[in-house]
Formats: C-alpha cells, sequence, structure tokens
C-alpha cells in the first residue's frame, strides 16, 4: 500500500508576482487575468502520486511580501516546502525573493524550495537580464520560467519540488 | 591517590637525606604509630579540599540534609532556595518556554479546568437569579417542572437550552495545520477535512498576527449561525470540534480531556510527524467519542400523567361548581315563571329533602304548571307544588271567567280592557240581553261595550252573510224578506248551484229562492244570447250544446269570420264549432259548387284560387264548351283559366283518321287506344318508317307503338319465314348475313334435300352455304348398326325377358343417354318392335307387350321416354322376340 503524506508549502513572493494564478493554474488547471489581491492566506490542495507516495500539498497562498505588510513568520512555520516566485517583468521581485528566502531559512530551516521566474509569456515587458538570471543560478537555486497563463513549466515544477520533498 | 602519596613521601625525603637524621626517626615513629590515621586524615584533607570529591560527598547525603532540615527547621530551605528558583525559572523560561510550557502542561490543563469550572458554577448561579425573575411563559413552565422534579431551575434551562450535536472533530497538528485525523457525524463532511484543519491554522496564525496577541493565545471558539466550532489547542495538536446548536460546558471538558490524552498518548509519533497521518488512525475511537450528540427531551410520561390527574381535578371542580350555579338559577327561572304564570301567585319557595318546595296561591281556572315545568326541564318529582285557591283579577283569569259564564258562540269576541267588557263579533239579541243580566255580579268588570256587536238574527247581517258566502256576481240581485233568501237576474251554472246551499252555509237563512234566476250556462240561454249577438244569415243555423256553439249551413266570409270569435262575443260560449259551415266565397265551396255542376271527366282537374276556376288535364271539345258557362251557373266564380287544358278526340275518332292517314297493308292491324296508336302484323320497312313519321302528325295520338309489328324486309323476318317454311329442327342453325344463308347444325339427308329445294324459291335468299350442315344418318349410324345387330330374347309366350337380356338393353341405354339430345334434335326416335310367334289376336298384343317390356327397361336406365317409339308384329324370326332401330320420322 503506498503512503499518503501531507505537507505544507508556502508560495511565497512579492505582490502581484502570480502567485494565486499559479495555484490555480496547477491545482484546478484555469487562469484568469483578473487580479484580485490575496488577503491573509488561501489554501487550497493538490494531491500528486509519485511512484508509491502519494503527497498532499497544501498549498499555503500567502499574500504578497510588501515593505508595509511582511509575511507573518506563523505562516511560514511548519511548512516542509517552498515556492518563491519572481515576476519577470519586474526585476525588483528578486529582492523579496532574496529576503523571503533568507526569513524561510530561519523560521523552518534547510528545506526543499524552487524559484520560479513567472510570467514567462509576456516577453515584450521582460526585464530580468541575463546577468540577473545568472546571479540566480550561481546560488544553486532550482529556477523554473513559467507562465501562469499558458500553463509553461507550472507542473514541473510542482512535481519537481514534491519529488524533492520525499527524497 | 596512592601514587600521589608516594610522590610526596619521594618529594618530602629527596630534600633533607644528611642532615635532619632525627626528624626521619620521628617521622617514622610517626609513621609507626600514627601512619594510618594520618593516611585517612590526608584523603579528608583531599575529600574537603577537591570540590569534585566534595561535591559527590555533598550530592550522597543532600536529600537526606534536605529531609533533616525540613524537620529541623521547616520552610527554611523553601525559604533559602527560592531566590535561586525563581531566577533559574524565569531564565529557563526567558530562553526556551516551550519546554516548561510541555513539563507543567499536564499539572496546568486540570487546575485551569478546574478554575473554568468554578466559574462557570458562579456564571450559572448568576444566570439562575436572572431567570427567577423572568415571567415569560416558557420560564413559568420550566419553573413547575423544577418544582415537579426537584431541580434546580437553572438546571432546568439548561436541559431545555442545551440541545446539540457534534457533527466533525478534527486533529490538527499545530506545527503546520496538517490534518491528523477527522472524524464525522455525517459521510460527506470529510471531504474538505483537511482544507479546513489548515485554514483553521491559518485564521489562528492571521489572528494572532493581526491583533499582536501572545503566542500561546488562540481562538478557542468560532461562533457561525447555530454552529459552534470548538478549539482545544494543545502544545503540539489542536483538536477542533464542530458542533450544532448548544454543547454543554461539560463537553469543553471533554474536548480538553481528549487533547491531553492524545498528546500523552501520541508524544513520540506527534515529535516524528513527518506528514504521515496514518499512525493516528489509533486515536479515532478517543475521537468518535467526541461524537455527541443531545436533542431537547420530552417531557416525561409521569408528568404527563401528574398533568391530567391535575386537569382532570380542575375540571371536576369546574364542573361541580357549574352545576351547582346552573341549578340554582333553573330553579329561580321556574319560580320567576310560575309567579308571572297567570292566576297564580309564588309567595314561598325553598329546598326540602333535596326537592324544590313552591308554595302560593293559585286561581282554579288557570292553566296547569305541568307544561311550564316541563319547559324548564323539570318533573313532577323534582319540585313539590303547594297551592291555596284564590280568585284572581287578572284580565286572562277574568275574562276566563265571563267566557265560563256567558259560553259565548265562536263568532262573538270578547275583550277585556281594564274593567270595560268589550264585545264585538256576531251574537244573537237573546244572548246579549242575558249577558248584560249576569255580567254586574262579576267582580272586576264595570262596563260593557257593544258598539261593534252585530246581531245575527238580524235580515242586513244574514244578507251579508249570504254576500259573503256566496260572492255572487253583478247580474245578481239578492234580498232578505222573513229569512227567506230572494236571488233575482241571471248567473253561471256553478254559482246557481252554490246558492241553491245557501241554507246549509248560513243556516240562519230559513229558505232559498232562486225561481226568478236565469242560468247563464243553460245551453237555450247561450242559443238566444249568440242568436242576438251574432245575427246569423237565414242560411246558417246555430245550435247551442253543452256550451260548444255549432254553426252549420252556409255564409258569407265576413260572418263566417265574425262566428270564429263567437267565444269572446258570448259570454258562456265555450267553444265554436264551424266545422258544417261552408263560406259560400271560399275557394274550396266553388270549387265543390264547380265540381258538382261542371261534372267534370277524371282527366280533368278543376282547382279554384281566389274565385278564379283554373282548368288543366284533358277534355274533350263537347266538356269544355260546357265548361265554358261555368261563370254564369256557378255564383262567386269570377272568371276561369283554360289555357293549361288539352281537348282530346275519342279513340273511334282518332283510329279513324290514323286508317285514313297512314293507309296500312292488309297485313297490318292498327288500334287506338287513350291515344296510343298500335300497330301489329307485317309491313315492309318502307312503310314502317312512313307512319311512323305520319302518326307523329296526327292530332291527339300520344304514341306509336310499333313493336308488335314485323319488318318484312329484316333478316330476322326472313330467317323466322325460312324456318317455318323448312320445318327447321332445333339442331339446325339458320343464319342470314346479306342475302346469303348459312345452314349449320345436324339434320337427317331428308330435310338436307328438302331444304335446297325450297330454299331458293324464298324471296331474300340469293345464296345457301351449308359446308357446316352435318347429316345426322351419318353420325349416328354406328348406334343405329348397334341397335340394329341387337336381338333381344323373351321367354315363350311371355313378356319377360331371357336372362342377360337386360344387360344389354343397360348398354344400349347408355349408347343412347349419349346422343339422346342430337337424335332428339334432329326429330329422330328409337323404333322398338316386338315380335310374337303365336298365332291370333293374342300375338301381336304379346308382341307389344314385349316392345314395351323393353322400352320400360330402357327408360328404367335412364333414357328419355320422348325418344322411344314402339310397335307390334306377329311375324316370328328365329330366337328373338324384339328388335331395336334408329329411325327418323318423314318430313311432311
Amino acid at each position: 500500500m503506498s503512503r499518503v503524506l501531507q505537507k505544507k508549502v508556502c508560495l511565497l513572493g512579492a505582490f502581484a508576482v502570480g502567485k494565486t494564478s499559479l495555484v490555480s493554474r496547477f491545482v484546478k488547471g484555469i487562469f484568469s487575468d483578473k487580479y484580485l489581491s490575496t488577503m491573509g492566506v488561501k489554501i487550497d490542495r493538490k494531491s500528486l502520486q509519485l511512484d508509491d507516495v502519494s503527497v498532499n500539498m497544501m498549498l499555503w497562498d500567502v499574500h504578497g511580501e510588501e515593505s508595509v505588510k511582511k509575511v507573518p513568520a506563523a505562516y511560514m512555520r511548519g511548512s516542509a516546502a517552498y515556492l518563491l516566485v519572481i515576476d519577470g517583468t519586474r526585476s525588483a521581485t528578486v529582492d523579496a525573493a532574496r529576503e523571503l528566502h533568507a526569513r524561510m531559512q530561519v523560521e523552518v530551516g534547510d528545506v526543499p524550495f524552487v524559484v520560479l521566474l513567472n510570467k514567462v509569456d509576456l516577453k515584450d515587458e521582460w526585464e530580468l537580464s541575463d546577468a540577473d538570471l545568472a546571479a540566480i543560478r550561481e546560488e544553486g537555486w532550482d529556477c523554473f520560467m513559467t507562465s501562469a497563463c499558458t500553463g509553461e513549466n507550472v507542473e514541473a515544477a510542482f512535481v519537481h519540488l514534491a519529488g524533492r520533498m520525499i527524497s | 591517590m596512592s601514587d600521589q602519596r608516594e610522590k610526596n613521601r619521594d618529594g618530602e625525603s629527596a630534600p633533607e637525606s644528611g642532615g635532619m637524621e632525627a626528624n626521619s626517626d620521628l617521622k617514622r615513629l610517626k609513621e609507626l604509630l600514627l601512619g594510618k590515621e594520618s593516611r585517612q586524615i590526608d584523603v579528608l584533607q583531599e575529600h574537603l579540599e577537591n570540590p569534585e570529591l566534595h561535591a559527590s560527598d555533598v550530592g550522597r547525603v543532600l536529600h537526606q540534609a534536605v529531609q533533616v532540615n525540613q524537620k529541623q527547621q521547616p520552610g527554611a530551605l523553601a525559604d533559602a532556595l527560592a531566590p535561586t528558583v525563581e531566577s533559574s525559572l524565569y531564565a529557563s523560561v526567558r530562553k526556551n518556554p516551550d519546554q516548561l510550557g510541555d513539563a507543567l502542561f499536564p499539572v496546568m490543563m486540570p487546575a485551569i479546568r478546574k478554575a473554568i469550572i468554578s466559574i462557570m458554577h458562579g456564571m450559572v448561579q448568576s444566570l439562575n437569579y436572572m431567570l427567577e425573575n423572568s415571567f415569560s411563559l416558557q420560564g413559568l413552565r420550566w419553573r413547575l417542572k423544577s418544582i415537579q422534579t426537584g431541580k434546580s431551575f437553572a438546571e432546568i434551562v439548561m436541559l431545555h437550552t442545551l440541545t446539540y450535536r457534534v457533527e466533525q472533530v478534527f486533529l490538527i497538528h499545530k506545527a503546520d495545520g496538517l490534518l491528523l485525523q477527522h472524524v464525522s457525524f455525517l459521510e460527506g463532511d470529510t471531504e474538505n477535512a483537511d482544507l479546513v484543519s489548515s485554514m483553521l491554522t491559518a485564521i489562528q496564525d492571521f489572528v494572532r498576527d493581526s491583533f499582536q496577541v501572545e503566542s500561546s493565545d488562540s481562538i478557542e471558539k468560532l461562533n457561525i449561525g447555530n454552529m459552534v466550532v470548538y478549539i482545544e489547542a494543545g502544545s503540539k495538536v489542536v483538536l477542533a470540534a464542530v458542533v450544532r446548536g448548544n454543547a454543554p460546558a461539560e463537553f469543553n471538558e471533554m474536548l480538553q480531556q481528549r487533547c491531553e490524552s492524545i498528546h500523552k498518548h501520541m508524544a513520540t509519533e506527534l515529535d516524528d510527524f513527518d506528514g504521515d497521518a496514518s499512525v493516528f488512525n489509533t486515536v479515532r475511537p478517543e475521537m468518535e467519542s467526541c461524537l455527541l450528540s443531545q436533542t431537547a427531551s420530552p417531557t416525561s410520561g409521569s408528568n404527563l400523567k401528574a398533568k391530567l390527574m391535575l386537569v382532570a381535578l380542575a375540571l371536576t371542580l369546574l364542573g361541580w361548581s357549574a352545576w351547582g350555579w346552573y341549578q340554582n338559577e333553573r330553579e329561580q327561572q321556574l319560580v320567576r315563571a310560575l309567579d308571572t304564570l297567570p292566576g297564580f301567585v309564588v309567595i314561598h319557595h325553598s329546598h326540602e329533602e333535596g326537592s324544590l318546595l313552591v308554595s302560593g296561591l293559585r286561581d282554579p281556572l288557570s292553566d296547569e304548571s305541568d307544561k311550564l315545568l316541563h319547559t324548564h326541564g323539570f318533573s313532577k318529582d323534582d319540585v313539590t307544588l303547594k297551592w291555596t285557591p284564590y280568585q284572581s283579577l287578572e284580565t286572562d283569569i277574568l275574562l276566563r271567567r265571563v267566557k265560563l259564564l256567558l259560553k259565548p258562540d265562536a263568532k262573538t269576541e270578547l275583550k277585556l280592557d281594564d274593567s270595560t267588557l268589550t264585545i264585538s263579533g256576531v251574537a244573537q239579541h237573546a244572548w246579549l240581553d242575558r249577558a248584560r243580566d249576569m255580567l254586574p255580579a262579576l267582580p272586576g268588570i264595570s262596563e260593557i261595550v257593544t258598539d261593534e256587536l252585530v246581531f245575527s238574527d238580524s235580515p242586513e247581517y244574514l244578507l251579508r252573510l249570504a254576500i259573503k258566502e256566496l260572492q255572487p256576481p253583478a247580474t245578481v240581485h239578492l234580498s232578505i224578506a222573513d229569512g227567506v233568501l230572494i236571488a233575482e237576474g241571471k248567473a253561471p251554472h256553478a254559482w246557481l248551484n252554490k246558492a241553491a246551499t245557501v241554507t246549509d252555509l248560513v243556516p240562519e237563512i230559513r229558505e232559498y229562492n232562486g225561481s226568478a234566476l236565469l242560468d247563464m250556462d243553460s245551453d237555450d240561454y247561450l242559443l238566444r244570447e249568440s242568436t242576438r249577438l251574432l245575427n246569423p244569415p237565414s242560411s246558417v243555423r246555430l245550435r247551442v250544446q253543452q256550451g260548444t256553439l255549432i254553426a252549420t249551413g252556409k255564409a258569407s266570409q265576413q260572418w263566417v269570420e265574425r262566428a270564429t270569435t263567437a267565444t269572446d262575443i258570448v259570454s258562456g260560449i265555450k267553444a265554436y264549432n264551424g266545422s258544417g259551415l261552408v263560406n259560400t266565397q271560399s275557394d274550396a265551396y266553388l270549387l265543390s259548387e264547380s265540381i258538382r255542376l261542371l261534372r267534370p271527366p277524371s282527366s280533368v282537374h278543376l282547382s279554384v284560387n281566389q274565385a278564379l276556376l283554373v282548368i288543366t288535364g284533358k277534355a274533350s271539345s263537347r266538356w269544355q264548351k260546357k265548361a265554358g258557362r261555368a261563370l254564369d251557373i256557378i255564383p262567386g266564380i269570377n272568371g276561369y283559366d283554360y289555357s293549361n287544358l288539352e281537348i282530346i278526340h275519342s279513340d273511334a275518332y282518332l283510329l279513324r283518321k290514323s286508317i285514313r292517314l297512314l293507309k296500312p297493308p292488309s297485313s297490318v292491324r292498327l288500334s287506338v287506344r287513350r291515344g296510343r296508336l298500335t300497330a301489329k302484323g307485317e309491313a315492309p320497312n318502307k312503310w314502317i318508317s312512313n307512319a311512323r313519321k305520319r302518326a307523329k302528325r296526327i292530332a291527339g295520338i300520344i304514341r306509336f307503338d310499333t313493336k308488335a309489328l314485323i319488318d318484312t324486309g329484316s333478316n330476322a323476318y326472313l330467317l323466322a319465314k325460312i324456318r317455318r317454311e323448312l320445318q327447321t329442327p332445333e339442331s339446325v342453325i339458320l343464319e342470314l348475313n346479306k342475302r346469303e344463308l348459312i345452314i349449320s347444325g345436324f339434320a337427317t339427308a331428308a330435310w338436307i334435300e328438302k331444304a335446297a329445294k325450297l330454299i331458293l324459291r324464298i324471296d331474300g335468299v340469293d345464296t345457301i352455304w351449308q359446308q357446316d350442315l352435318v347429316v345426322a344418318e351419318k353420325v349416328l349410324a354406328s348406334l343405329k348398326t348397334r341397335l340394329l345387330n341387337t336381338n333381344l330374347h323373351f321367354s315363350a309366350h311371355s313378356s319377360q325377358l331371357m336372362d342377360g337380356e337386360t344387360s344389354k338393353i343397360e348398354r344400349l341405354a347408355s349408347l343412347l343417354i349419349k346422343q339422346s339430345e342430337l337424335i332428339q334434335s334432329t326429330q329422330g326416335h328409337v323404333q322398338i318392335t316386338g315380335y310374337s310367334r303365336l298365332l291370333g289376336a293374342q300375338a301381336k298384343v304379346l308382341a307389344f307387350k314385349r316392345a314395351e317390356k323393353v322400352k320400360r327397361e330402357l327408360i328404367k336406365y335412364g333414357v328419355n321416354y320422348k325418344l322411344i317409339k314402339i310397335s307390334g308384329y306377329m311375324t316370328r324370326n328365329k330366337g328373338w322376340a324384339a328388335r331395336l332401330d334408329l329411325m327418323w320420322s318423314p318430313l311432311p
């Protein structure tokens, strides 16, 4: 009989990077270009079957990190893994990701995480330079170029994270 | 240690080896004397000076020392330690609050629980006090229940309000909000339990974060409408219960106990939790025990019984008092009614031995009181009545007394008003005189008024009575003389009958005299009236039969019309019968007169329309002339119309005319019947066609019938003629086509020969074809031979056939039957000749008998008797006695 594992997974990132859209794409397979700011936290569930392990990912879609409204540590605690979401059309969101990563290191320690460079479908507005990307990769982070709009790499990123959680 | 001591010894001896011999001896002595003790002192010294050894020594006796100290100086050690412990605890909590929290959790929770229970109890008491002052219906009901059951009022309130159901219980991992276990009252609630679990945790975090409360503070209860989520947070898990309704305080307590128990039992699993919740399946029973529910308890049966009894008792009491009141009221009503009854005075009433006793005065003329008792629902047994007789002056009773005394007629009306007696209606003089004599003797009557009284023995009264009873019509006059009613004038029969009974209707009338009255319904009267009013002409005779006016005779239209309204004109005439009356101006009358006088033949139809005589149909000219005089002989006929009258001639005249015009040949005979000309006989085609044309021109001939006329030029005629002249047998078929005669079928040679000669002499036949004509003799030749070869043998001197001869006959018969049609149609026959050997007259008879025998036999076997001819001969020839032959009769 396969094991069923529940894992708390946090989505972190600056505001309006597409965390909720990524969850919506991953969990429900839909995308809406309406922007609804998340208040507090929204929780969704996605089950993934990896070999003989069924992973129930409890996705904590936390509100966007802003200078005046930090993500509370309580939301971070207990996370088995997390996703750092960066908006490729706004290079400032990389710094927010770095800061959140640092806080997660403090709150939950060294747990698996992936970095999502979101909105890859908006090529015209893309801001991140190759140097920025190189810098991110240099840190040894697992990066995925994703688009909640087209669904590109979304599933792959989540599945990769799940795999790392159970390994 | 011994090594050390050795070292020391060596160290001491080495620097003073030469000069200090004595010291060394002393030391040796000392060594010898005190060596053991010295070593022990060293060890002690060591123990005192070495902190490690010293701590070990103290540690060995510390607990005993504490005990001794506690005995000797109780509290001293605690006081001494307090500051140290406090500061060390403070430091520890500052360093890691969870550790101390975990350590204290099992100890703290029961204490906290106790504290909460105590607080709740206080709250209940205050609630009790509050409710005690409420007087709602519900409150009163609960209070009654509190009295019944002996429980405190607050308890009852709780019992009623705390109706609940625990629907779901969640066991949540506190650190990450993951669902460890979930149990549900309902099946379908499990689907999103993990989301709910995470969300509850998130909400906790959110609330904590938003309101900056202590990290140990958390939401304990969420109220959502009728639903409450109880959240019991332990150090590692959170137990959340979803409750619908109001759970009792014990539930919260139970939740706490469960939470603690889970902490205790699952401590290792909780610490090692990696996301696999299956290990927590063991706590399910514990969680399921939390799925409590309670419904509002209904009133117990015993209470219901008590209530019912109380109600019954109350109803009985109420009924009893109501009954008492009702009885009393009924009696009062009866007494009042008795008192108001004329001729009754109730003086006293009381209860005696359960029954009502009424006593007083009663006038003997008053009504019986039984009826009153009955209407008030009392019987004679219920009430004892004691009356003393007295004379009442009440109007009703007084009037009764007067009537008893005077015995007035039914038509006499008496009325008493105070003391004045008014007599009205009808009475006799004698009765009034008696009344006037007697009344003054009665107390209570002072005056008698008779203004409206009518005396029954006065003529005016009698006449009025008679008029009222008989209601005479205006035509009658009534009068009274010496008691005799005299009626004069005229009246309907019914009234006359009624008037005759007047002495019965009005007995005061001695006699009735109606001799001067006329019966308006009598037939004589009505006839007189009818004659007078209708004034019929002399040709009309009137009769009246049982009210029906019958008019007969002839009259003008005007009078006839007037007579039909006789029932309106003559009163008393019920019906009018004018069927016997002839309207001399009516068309029907004129028509009948015309028919009578003109006597039209049956072929003529007469009609009269508004005095115009219309003559249609057929008539002879003579009758027509006679009809022309109609205007003169029938009065009332204004004119006539002959336009549609057809003048016809007699058959004899027409026949004469036809013969003259058609000139028929001698072979044709003409006849006329009702205008139909018929020609019979034979005529050439030319004459027939001419005659048809001419006949049409003869006036009076309606039709010319030539069906019976034979056209001498036609093929049919010729064929018939040939067939007749040739005496053609049926078997021969003749056809005539354009003067060519085709003869086919069967015929005898003789006939063929004869026909060939005759035919050519007949007009109309040029050629003869007889290829298909078959000669009968040829066809039947074999049959003829067979017959001729058949010799039939008879017994000697008898007409009995010899044995085997009948079979010959039978065979012949079958052959003959086959050809019988041909034989017959060619006019042939079988000739049977019988023979005899006898001599004299007998011989011919026997011969004939024998032939006859053969004929019978043939007929027996089915041969038509018409085919057979027999004859007998005397001649004897060899052995046979009968011969057969097929023959044809010779042509004439």
